[in-house]
């Protein structure tokens, strides 16, 4: 065990963001706006190959050198919007293909995603009626020997308005079974696939959110990820564990920027002609703020380190890790608008933004019952 | 990073495990009841290579890295809070001020008996006056005629009862002038009186005063170079105690609830199966990992010989808290059986609120910390009006 923390490639991914990405957060934020020519540039840095294969342009990196790179991304951006784009795209879509498609998928598809011509996005998530075990209901029917045929709605997809590549989970098999889904590769002007509803947020704003239909999308074998039946083995697993580690990484760097701000807000702030840092109890609100950033530091470096070495109860340090992470950054943001008092409520600051984006963030993917329960379950050895 | 485990390291946490679940724990609840660490556990402790772990191979000391001593502190407190205090306030604390504050002459005489099991340590600064606050310490080392003479009373010192040796803070000539050394006092000297103090938990560790009348101190026995910030330094090793006990606490509270929530039936089922009990089950998992890693890396910068300070004040302040949390939450897991003494969860829970105020409490902890990041003076005192700025005064002036 040992706790030297490499921190370079972090240092540039925040430099790349300060200079490239924060000039315009405020007002994509304030107009809802999605800049493909940023996200290009973002591919450019080297950001959404990160942990690719040299082979298809990718920068070979570890997990947890992934971590720190978002983490630096968003302590340079303040953009958490763009920072989930980032995780839906490379986690959600270009880390499956590389991993699990065929040569020709492979050729296709992968430089464009590395390079951020193409946006990827995961289409996975579905508003089901409670009693659905395998959590997936949209259908896929085979009409001839190697052809598809897709039926259902995606309820969640972050980068669905503006994605061109879409990994999609549908029943294959309807016998209940974790076997029975099988994950497909759709491209966006596949006939009988359109973007549904746009999910309009209240935080999170630079993302593109929306619905997915597929009404008779026809696809070939050719487009299966992975094998038949392997949605959730093989996507699934590869993506799952990744989601709920990535989702939080850059949200070490805006907790970070949280800090920082109610630093700096703290020392020139005057409450009643003393600065609020005179106050004792603003400074231990600081202090605990600081302390939950360190905690969650070490979380996340050792679940995403899990990532890769998949040592004794990964998958348990992964939701330990989401768990705690969900209410840190929530403890973090609501310490920020404790300090900042009234300025908080201001839409353009920072700090304010920051806040309003941590209440959501701590909710996707899972939320914090779920996650308790899977690690009750594992510490219970209920399976 | 990397968060691996090393052979060496798995293999000797194997090993103290064994020691720690077959030996130590047995006795925890005799302990508390009697109020004596029993003989025999200090010699299995020194066998097993606890008291060694923390020092240098010159003085009988092991050297292994800071990890594999978490580990062990952890072990050891999950076992019996009362022991791994009353052991570790000796080798450790005691022996970290020997070692890094005191020369040859005390390493001879008094570090290597301790690393070898042979006599006990404690460390005596606090006086009946606020702990926090050095400017309050009144015992004073001055010259007579005869020598050297040591006079004023320790209060709310670990082992007062039990050790052959303190490390004692004094000042110098001048009761309230700022001079401060350290005076080592073998407490079988004439006019060391002791006095036990009651307490909540830890009964197993003698906690209470140590009055020096007068007491005669050979020049050999001072360490003349004493700073609050140099006591400072050596108080981490303190913190880093009061860390890993709480979380071995909160361990071995998480230890005891899987057991009880799976044996446990109600409602024709394990409890288990209640969606609020095993959540609480989580929460607890989360915290004490939380704290566990934050924990390592301060002790792996402790092994390296360097200074903590910030981390290791956060990890003092997360995990103390949190194992009183933990443990409070164990308790209602239990129910009515938590409240008794025939279970120990009640003593784990008694047993973390000590770690909360000792080797410096939170609140002032959350004050240093707090107090360096916007570059304020901790030692300050401001006068402010709280009501007149607010428009709250309300009896007209």
């Amino acid at each position: 065990m040992e706790f030297v923390d490499d921190d370079r490639c972090g240092e540039q991914a925040r430099l790349f963001a300060e200079k490239e990405v924060a000039p315009s957060v405020a007002a994509r934020d304030r107009e809802r706006r999605w800049e493909p020519e940023l996200f290009r540039r973002m591919g450019a840095a080297g950001l959404l190959g990160a942990t690719l294969p040299g082979a298809c342009g990718g920068g070979e990196l570890s997990s947890l050198a992934l971590a720190g790179l978002m983490r630096g991304f968003a302590e340079g951006s303040g953009d958490p919007g763009l920072a989930l784009a980032w995780v839906a795209h490379t986690v959600g879509c270009a880390v499956p293909v590389a991993t699990l498609g065929t040569g020709e998928q492979r050729r296709r598809y992968l430089q464009a995603l590395v390079r951020g011509d193409a946006v990827g996005a995961l289409a996975h998530e579905e508003q089901l009626p409670a009693a659905e075990p395998i959590g997936v209901r949209t259908t896929a029917a085979r009409t001839s020997p190697g052809r598809w045929v897709l039926h259902g709605t995606k309820s969640w997809v972050v980068n669905g308005p503006v994605a061109q590549l879409f990994v999609v989970t549908a029943v294959t098999d309807p016998v209940p079974g974790k076997r029975g889904v099988s994950a497909f590769l759709v491209h966006r002007d596949t006939p009988g696939l359109t973007v549904g509803r746009r999910i309009v947020t209240t935080g999170l704003r630079t993302a593109a959110i929306s619905e997915l239909v597929l009404d008779g999308c026809e696809l070939s074998d050719d487009e299966l990820l992975g094998a038949e039946g392997e949605g959730l083995t093989g996507v699934g697993r590869l993506v799952q564990r990744r989601l709920r580690v990535f989702q939080f990484a850059p949200w070490l760097g805006f907790m970070r920027v949280l800090v920082d701000r109610c630093v700096v807000h703290a020392r020139e702030r005057l409450v009643h002609g003393r600065p609020l840092s005179h106050s004792q109890t603003a400074r231990a609100v600081l202090a605990d703020m600081r302390i939950r950033l360190e905690l969650s530091r070490r979380m996340l470096a050792r679940a995403a380190w899990q990532l890769d070495a998949e040592g004794e109860h990964a998958g348990r340090d992964v939701a330990t890790c989401a768990l705690f992470l969900a209410e840190s950054v929530g403890f973090v943001a609501r310490g920020a608008v404790h300090l900042h008092g009234a300025q908080a409520l201001e839409s353009h600051a920072l700090a304010g933004r920051l806040a309003r984006d941590a209440d959501a963030a701590g909710l996707l993917v899972d939320g914090p019952d779920v996650l308790r329960a899977v690690i009750a379950g594992s510490l219970l050895d209920l399976g | 990073m990397h968060f691996a485990l090393p052979d060496p390291q798995r293999e000797f946490k194997r090993r103290f495990d064994r020691l720690c679940g077959e030996r130590i724990a047995p006795r925890a609840g005799e302990v508390d009841r009697t109020g004596v660490v029993p003989k025999e556990s200090w010699t299995e402790l020194a066998e097993a290579g606890y008291l060694a772990l923390f020092h240098a191979p010159q003085w009988g000391g092991s050297g292994v890295d800071g990890v594999t001593q978490g580990l062990a502190m952890e072990s050891l407190a999950r076992a019996c809070a009362s022991t791994f205090w009353s052991v570790s306030i000796s080798t450790l604390l005691c022996g970290k001020m020997l070692s890094e504050l005191c020369g040859l002459v005390q390493h001879e005489r008094w570090l290597k008996p301790i690393v070898a099991g042979l006599v006990t340590g404690s460390f005596a600064a606090t006086e009946d006056a606020a702990g926090s606050d050095p400017g309050s310490y009144r015992t004073t080392l001055f010259d007579t005629k005869g020598g050297l003479r040591l006079r004023g009373e320790k209060s709310r010192i670990s082992n007062a009862g039990t050790a052959d040796v303190a490390v004692v803070l004094a000042r110098r000539g001048d009761p309230s002038g700022a001079a401060l050394c350290y005076v080592v006092v073998d407490l079988s000297t004439r006019g060391v009186e002791r006095r036990e103090l009651p307490k909540l938990g830890l009964h197993g560790m003698s906690w209470g005063a140590l009055r020096f009348d007068d007491v005669e101190v050979p020049p050999d026995d001072v360490i003349v170079d004493a700073s609050v910030e140099k006591t400072l330094h050596v108080v981490e090793w303190g913190q880093l105690l009061q860390t890993w006990c709480a979380i071995g606490l909160a361990s071995a509270a998480l230890a005891a609830c899987r057991d009880h929530v799976s044996s446990r039936l109600a409602f024709g089922r394990p409890i288990a199966h209640l969606e609020l009990v095993h959540s609480r089950l989580a929460d607890m998992h989360v915290e004490i990992e939380a704290a566990r890693l934050l924990a390592l890396e301060v002790s792996w910068i402790k092994g390296e010989g360097r200074v903590a300070r910030d981390l290791v004040f956060m990890a003092k302040i997360y995990a103390t808290e949190m194992a009183v949390r933990v443990t409070d939450l164990a308790m209602r897991t239990f129910g009515g059986w938590g409240y008794s003494r025939e279970r120990p969860i009640e003593r784990l829970h008694r047993d973390s609120l000590a770690n909360i105020p000792a080797g410096l409490p939170t609140d002032r902890l959350r004050e240093l910390l707090g107090c360096a990041m916007v570059g304020a003076d901790p030692w300050a005192y401001e006068p402010f009006d709280w009501l007149g700025p607010a428009g709250l005064r309300l009896d007209g002036e």
